[in-house]
């Protein structure tokens, strides 16, 4: 979902197989997760386990299938090809994990989880297995305006969002930056917002890592990548991204949503999905360009060109997670500043205090980023580096790693859905600490191609089908209208179904749009 | 007279048990048990064996080591009666008593084996439960303050069973008039056992050492986050105001956990309730600061709504691409139309992106 997946043709000298030998490397382990054995690639080191449920399963079968028919030339490589590539990079530990929301993207499939052992000398970090939006996440803030407070100003507040946040390609920050303030930005991610009045104490709380990666090194980020960040800093940017005003339409679990502030169904919140825009992407990309030499260099073989990696000790690798936590820090100053604009609009609008509407941040989740963790790997603790591309961390109760206020319930885990659908908020579970290294969905996950969606759905067709559902909606340009259509999505409801039943995460909330705001 | 040589070497031998340091040879001990209190050995391996038994039996008596023998004897006497030692001579006058050798022989005897004895039964009965009694006050401060606070005057009852029985008199009388629900009932209904207690005492242990490590994490963040104001080059110029003012409440925050035992005694159903986050209490503290208040100026209306805008056209079909004269460079912008979908198919890693390239940033000289 976060990254735009350029999916090319993989340069991977398979043997082709017919889809049914394929299948003979597919064994389903529970009704929602799947096995692939050694073998369904060459070279993997690990088995791989997918997370889908038999709504999902068909389209990701019907992709391998089109791939075998095809012997593996032209199209994509398919996501359970891909998640079996990243089995055999090295330094892999338990499984690559694919996740209910899993298609094709760069290297790594959206929606896949991998770790590798930081105390092997061989084991890899690769940009692949974070995505082009670095730290692309989703924050949600609560209010404590009901749906009868918003619903008659709905098109006016839709509009206020609109026009503080800055969205769509090519669209400038309204915060006032300077070089300096990007590299101190850079650095110090939501230290910075809070320092510079945008962001409240409590927020940095409710963050994953408090909104700071403390290995961030500002320097390690190209002059390009800081050229392109500067003017782009508290934008929206375009793609799926969004800017959501959601109402609360059933909560599942009563406890956790009282402490996170929800106690009715009606309320209204607001869900903000952005990242690390043009710098996260061109760090990405330079971070590529490195390794590929570092491999040459290091000999490292991989079954995809589009993997490239490079020894997490290396200089390649050190560089890329400095620069990558210097670009995460970058997209939490990022959501922070949209959550100052839409603290504005919501006050200007109901002309109070963002205080009095009590627009605290639940939470603020990253499915995009690699992150060192201790996690148990055949009963010992084991330092990994944790890649979680489009797969959001879920971290059971009492986990060190989450903010007091959620040690008895759980890490929040925020799942947007697309226009017009529906989003979740679930829990971390034990079960998914053990069994996914605390990982799960991320949202609802492309089924269809952007073109495909442009050339088969009528824009005023989906307009009217959004009018219908009462949702209002601007837009900056209008070709994303088709693209981000539902019908373009898997259903987000059988996506965090399936995390629910296999027990990767647990259902707490489920929110429904009014209105929204995209690039 | 002399010390017979089989009951010096069994004090001896005991005290190497209970591991005495440094250990006296047997001559020393001999003149030490026939010098008696005078022999700073002798008065210094009778503290020892009493506090011995003081600790391990947890009784109230302390002697304490000191020039002054007769304090010395005296603390000794009320510690032997509360030990309860079973010879009649000490009993009736200790004074007299240490002055007779073959007393001090039984009483050093009798203190080795009572020593031994407890701290067996100690280890035995496996009760790890160590209670605090050091508040850091007297009880008779402790007394004095629960009396002034209930209104109660320290000198109108003169034995211990008066003045408690007057406090349970003034609570009663006082929760009576509070009403029922004055204080929230208690978590804890039970009585729980000394193995409970224990387990407890346990559990509490683990979870303090692991809360420091959350704690310790948490003031890194802290320490960071003032840190960061610090680089800010308007606070730079007021650093002492900035250390002025977060120091005194950055020492009073430490890595260990003052959560004890006793915490589980106090611990009142209100705990219970379930309060959001970042709720009233917190906001008190923290939504002070006037920059919470503060709103930017009007902003222009940038349009956006799905009536005012045009459907976007729809991609050219695909054509091979003709060969013709046109020269290669000119390559860029060229059918980029809506939708071009910004692909980059070349191996470096997209760096130019055509036409839309060029309408992301502008302000940034062509790298």
């Amino acid at each position: 979902m976060a990254s735009k997946g350029k999916v090319t043709t993989s340069n991977v000298e398979t043997k082709s197989r017919s889809f049914k030998d394929e299948q003979e490397y597919l064994e389903q382990l529970s009704p929602c997760c799947w096995r692939i054995k050694k073998g369904f690639v060459p070279n993997m080191r690990v088995e791989g386990r997918v997370y889908v449920n038999e709504a999902l399963n068909s389209l990701m079968f019907e992709e391998l299938q089109q791939h075998s028919q095809a012997h593996g030339v032209g199209g994509f490589l398919p996501a359970l090809k891909q998640v079996a590539n990243v089995a055999a990079l090295p330094g892999i530990v338990g499984h690559s994990v694919g996740l209910p929301d899993i298609h094709a993207g760069y290297g790594f499939a959206i929606g896949n989880m991998a770790a590798f052992d930081m105390d092997n000398p061989e084991a890899v970090v690769s940009p692949g297995g974070v995505g082009f939006d670095i730290n692309c996440g989703v924050r949600l803030l609560r209010t404590n305006l009901d749906v009868g407070d918003v619903e008659p100003v709905k098109e006016q507040l839709a509009q206020s969002l609109f026009d503080h946040i800055p969205v769509g390609v090519g669209s400038k920050g309204v915060v006032p930056m300077t070089v300096q303030d990007l590299e101190e930005a850079l650095e110090m991610g939501m230290d910075w917002s809070l320092r510079e009045g945008y962001a409240w104490p409590e927020d940095k709380e409710h963050c994953e890592e408090y909104g700071r990666m403390l290995q961030a090194d500002a320097s390690k980020v190209s002059t390009r990548a800081k050229k392109r960040g500067l003017p782009q800093l508290g934008t929206l940017g375009a793609g799926n991204h969004y800017a959501e005003i959601q109402v609360v339409e059933e909560i599942y679990d009563k406890h956790a949503a009282n402490k996170m502030g929800i106690n009715r169904t009606g309320q209204v919140c607001v869900m903000i999905h952005s990242g690390s825009r043009g710098l996260g992407h061109q760090v990405a990309t330079d971070a590529l360009t490195a390794m590929a030499n570092a491999m040459k260099r290091d000999g490292i073989e991989v079954n995809d060109r589009q993997l490239a990696c490079a020894r997490i000790g290396s200089e390649e690798g050190q560089n890329y997670l400095k620069s990558m936590a210097a670009a995460a820090n970058y997209a939490w100053v990022n959501r922070s500043t949209m959550t100052f604009l839409a603290r504005q609009a919501f006050a200007k609008q109901f002309k109070t205090t963002p205080e009095d509407l009590d627009m605290h941040v639940i939470y603020d989740v990253s499915h995009n980023i690699a992150k060192v963790e201790k996690h148990w790997v055949d009963g010992k603790l084991r330092n990994l580096l944790v890649h979680r591309k489009g797969s959001t961390r879920a971290f059971p109760p009492h986990h060190p790693l989450i903010p007091v206020d959620y040690q008895l319930i759980g890490q929040p885990v925020l799942v947007g859905g697309t226009m017009g659908t529906c989003s979740y908020i679930l829990t971390g579970t034990e079960q998914g600490f053990a069994d996914t290294f605390g990982s799960t969905c991320h949202g609802a996950g492309r089924a269809q191609s952007r073109a495909k969606s442009r050339r088969t759905l009528d824009y005023q067709d989906v307009l009217a089908n959004l009018n219908k559902k009462g949702i209002a909606i601007r837009v900056a340009s209008p070709k994303l209208v088709q693209e981000e259509a539902p019908e373009s999505y898997k259903d987000v409801s059988e996506v965090v179904d399936t995390c629910h039943a296999a027990g990767i995460s647990k259902k707490a909330v489920k929110l429904k749009p009014i209105a929204v705001i995209k690039g | 007279m002399s010390v017979p040589e089989a009951r010096s070497d069994a004090i001896l031998d005991a005290l190497e048990d209970l591991a005495y340091s440094p250990l006296p040879g047997p001559d020393d001990l001999d003149e030490a048990l026939l010098e008696g209190v005078d022999s700073p050995l002798f008065v210094a391996i009778c503290v020892f064996l009493s506090n011995a038994i003081t600790k391990a039996r947890r009784l109230e008596t302390v002697v304490s080591s000191g020039d002054d023998t007769s304090a010395l004897l005296i603390e000794l006497s009320s510690f032997l009666q509360e030990a309860g030692c079973p010879f009649d001579e000490f009993e009736k006058d200790t004074f007299a008593a240490v002055r007779d050798l073959t007393s001090r022989i039984n009483l050093l005897e009798w203190l080795c084996s009572e020593a031994q004895t407890a701290r067996m039964i100690r280890s035995q009965t496996s009760d790890k439960m160590d209670v605090a009694t050091d508040f850091g006050t007297s009880a008779e401060d402790r007394l004095a303050s629960v009396l002034s606070t209930l209104g109660l005057s320290d000198r109108a009852q003169s034995t211990t069973s008066e003045i408690f029985s007057a406090i349970t008199a003034r609570i009663q009388h006082l929760m009576k008039q509070a009403g029922q629900n004055y204080i929230e009932p208690p978590i804890l209904s039970h009585k729980l056992s000394p193995e409970q207690w224990a387990k407890l005492e346990d559990i509490n242990a683990q979870l303090s050492e692991e809360y420091a490590v959350r704690r310790q994490m948490l003031l890194k963040r802290i320490d960071v986050t003032i840190q960061s104001f610090k680089w800010s080059d308007r606070v730079k110029k007021s650093l002492d105001e900035l250390e002025r003012s977060t120091q005194p409440l950055r020492h009073t925050m430490t890595t260990a956990s003052d959560v004890d035992v006793h915490d589980v005694l106090f611990a009142s159903r209100d705990l219970l309730n379930i309060s959001k986050t970042s709720g009233a209490a917190v906001r008190h503290a923290t939504a002070k600061s006037k920059i919470r208040g503060i709103f930017i100026g009007d902003v222009p209306d940038r349009g956006g709504r799905p009536t005012e805008q045009r459907a976007p056209g729809m991609m050219p079909a695909f054509r091979k691409r003709t060969v013709t004269a046109r020269p290669q460079r000119n390559k860029r912008g060229n059918g980029g139309g809506v939708g071009g979908g910004g692909r980059n198919s070349g191996g470096g890693g997209g760096r130019r992106r055509g036409k839309k390239g060029g309408r992301v940033q502008g302000g940034w000289s062509k790298s």
